[in-house]
């Protein structure tokens, strides 16, 4: 039974139902059009984005309460564990920092020797992953970055572990970036024991990804460390992606199937490092075709001198 | 059997607004994106959709869903469209939907959410090319349950706002201390 006890106008009642449903459809097509293929859109969003900014801040409140109150009340010996650790790890780091500034200047010296363009070594900020958002079929968060800071669209975004993702829409203060998992997000990759490249792309929904377009003759392993490629000048080359967890070896005109576990757990650390392309002079990765092997990970020098493409893997027996 | 129906004075806009703003609140809590939460707003929609359909129209419901896309950061206009389907087949059911039992409203509300959310699904698997996920079965049902409970919930509200005693049992002004 009807809540309102006026009656129903009796002769201008309007369009009817089904008119009106026609209208809201193709009004909600023609939005979706002009949002995918115009950027007419864009501004909606951020207009939108702006209003509910402080809402969608002001319900991560009391979750931000509970995380700083359960900081506060670690126990001491926790802390003194986590300070010990992580002063063990700033003193390995400090001998590679070491290393890698040696390296770079040399790097220039000889760069500047050939007369080659200096790789510049681009700009990053630092945020914080502020939550992600509810969309079943795709796999992204949001951080407490945005166009006020410097990101723009397409900046990769990583962790103390490796890759996490890429930013996929920056808003003046927050910006959405898209995990390695999401099935929409495909990184160059590299796999320095066997010196494969391929292209990830993730599963969308478990916390994992597919390496796809893989050499048929490579043998690849459980537990092989893939690595960027720096071929599409977005990521630096050699930055830590995941490691393989299953192969299914390949059926006949078909590429095997490689899942692998991102190295850099969302879950787990709330920091991100966002490079900034705009901020530098280039990508790093960009001036470098071929991706200098990884010290860590003790490859031969041959493995990245003679990368196997897709092209070269079909034509291979 | 008819189940008693309020008699009462039509409720004010800002009860409706309010209503929506909380369902609003509540689906902008950061839930865990994998869970089927379901959908508060959609729930809301159709409950005035059916109680109100002369007041409450495709309107409300396709500018909600804008702000829902923009919130979840998905193409703009699927949520528009998922609540002007889910508003659309509210009102056509207006009329039968308060006759049945709980039970009987769940089986009709099922099937409306399901569409709704499939609506989405299709508008997602033909743009990006993602297939539905096992949200698309369970979470029109925690809807349409949630829905049963959500509009007990509003007409208890409104029956307490419509009582008319209402006015009798309030609190006699305090006679200004001196």
């Amino acid at each position: 039974m009807a809540l309102s006890q006026s009656p129903p106008a009796f002769f201008r009642q309007g369009l009817s139902a089904r008119i009106k449903l026609a209208i809201a459809l193709t009004a909600a097509v023609a939005v979706m059009q002009l949002d995918r293929r115009f950027e007419i859109a864009s501004p909606l969003r951020l207009g939108v984005s702006v209003i509910l900014y402080p809402v969608s801040e002001a319900l991560l409140l009391p979750r931000d309460f509970a995380y700083w109150a359960g900081e506060r009340l670690q126990s001491v010996s926790q802390l003194a564990n986590e300070v010990e650790r992580l002063r063990d790890q700033e003193t390995s780091n400090a001998q590679s920092l070491l290393l890698a500034n040696q390296l770079r200047s040399d790097n220039e010296n000889l760069r500047n020797l050939l007369n080659l363009k200096s790789s510049a070594f681009p700009e990053s900020k630092a945020g914080e992953i502020r939550a992600s958002l509810k969309d079943g079929l795709a796999r992204k968060v949001l951080i407490n970055l945005g166009h006020d800071q410097g990101l723009s669209v397409g900046d990769p975004v990583i962790n103390s572990d490796g890759v996490v993702g890429q930013v996929s829409r920056v808003f003046p203060l927050t910006a959405e970036i898209r995990l390695l998992s999401d099935e929409q997000l495909f990184v160059p990759i590299f796999l320095p024991r066997s010196g494969v490249r391929g292209i990830t792309q993730g599963n969308g929904q478990a916390d994992e990804f597919r390496v796809r377009y893989v050499n048929l003759a490579a043998e690849l392993e459980e537990g092989d460390t893939i690595v960027t490629s720096g071929l599409d000048g977005l990521y630096p080359a050699g930055l830590a992606v995941g490691r393989v967890s299953v192969v299914v070896p390949a059926a006949q005109g078909q590429f095997p199937t490689v899942i692998a576990i991102p190295t850099a757990s969302v879950a787990r650390y709330k920091e991100v490092l966002v490079i900034l392309r705009n901020g530098g002079t280039g990508p790093a990765g960009l001036a470098s075709s071929a991706p200098p092997a990884p010290v860590a990970s003790g490859s031969s020098p041959a493995s990245s001198a003679n990368p196997s493409t897709p092209e070269a893997a079909i034509q291979r027996p | 059997m008819r189940p008693p129906t309020i008699i009462g004075r039509a409720p004010s806009l800002r009860f409706i607004a309010g209503t929506m703003a909380a369902a609003l609140v509540f689906n902008f809590l950061p839930w865990a994106p994998n869970w089927p939460v379901p959908d508060m707003l959609a729930i809301v929609l159709v409950f005035w959709n059916i109680f109100l359909p002369s007041r409450i129209g495709l309107a409300p419901a396709w500018l909600l869903g804008l702000v829902m896309d923009v919130h979840q950061g998905v193409l703009l206009g699927q949520h528009a469209l998922a609540y002007s389907i889910l508003s659309y087949g509210a009102i056509t059911l207006h009329r039968r939907i308060p006759d049945f039992q709980a039970w009987g409203q769940v089986a009709h509300l099922y099937p409306l959410f399901l569409v709704s959310l499939a609506s989405v699904f299709a508008v997602r698997w033909m743009v990006e090319g993602l297939g539905p996920d096992s949200s698309l079965f369970i979470q029109p049902a925690a809807e349409a349950l949630l829905w049963v409970f959500i509009s007990r919930m509003i007409q208890l509200v409104l029956q307490r706002k419509s009582r008319p005693g209402r006015m009798r049992a309030r609190k006699p002004v305090s006679p200004v201390k001196t």
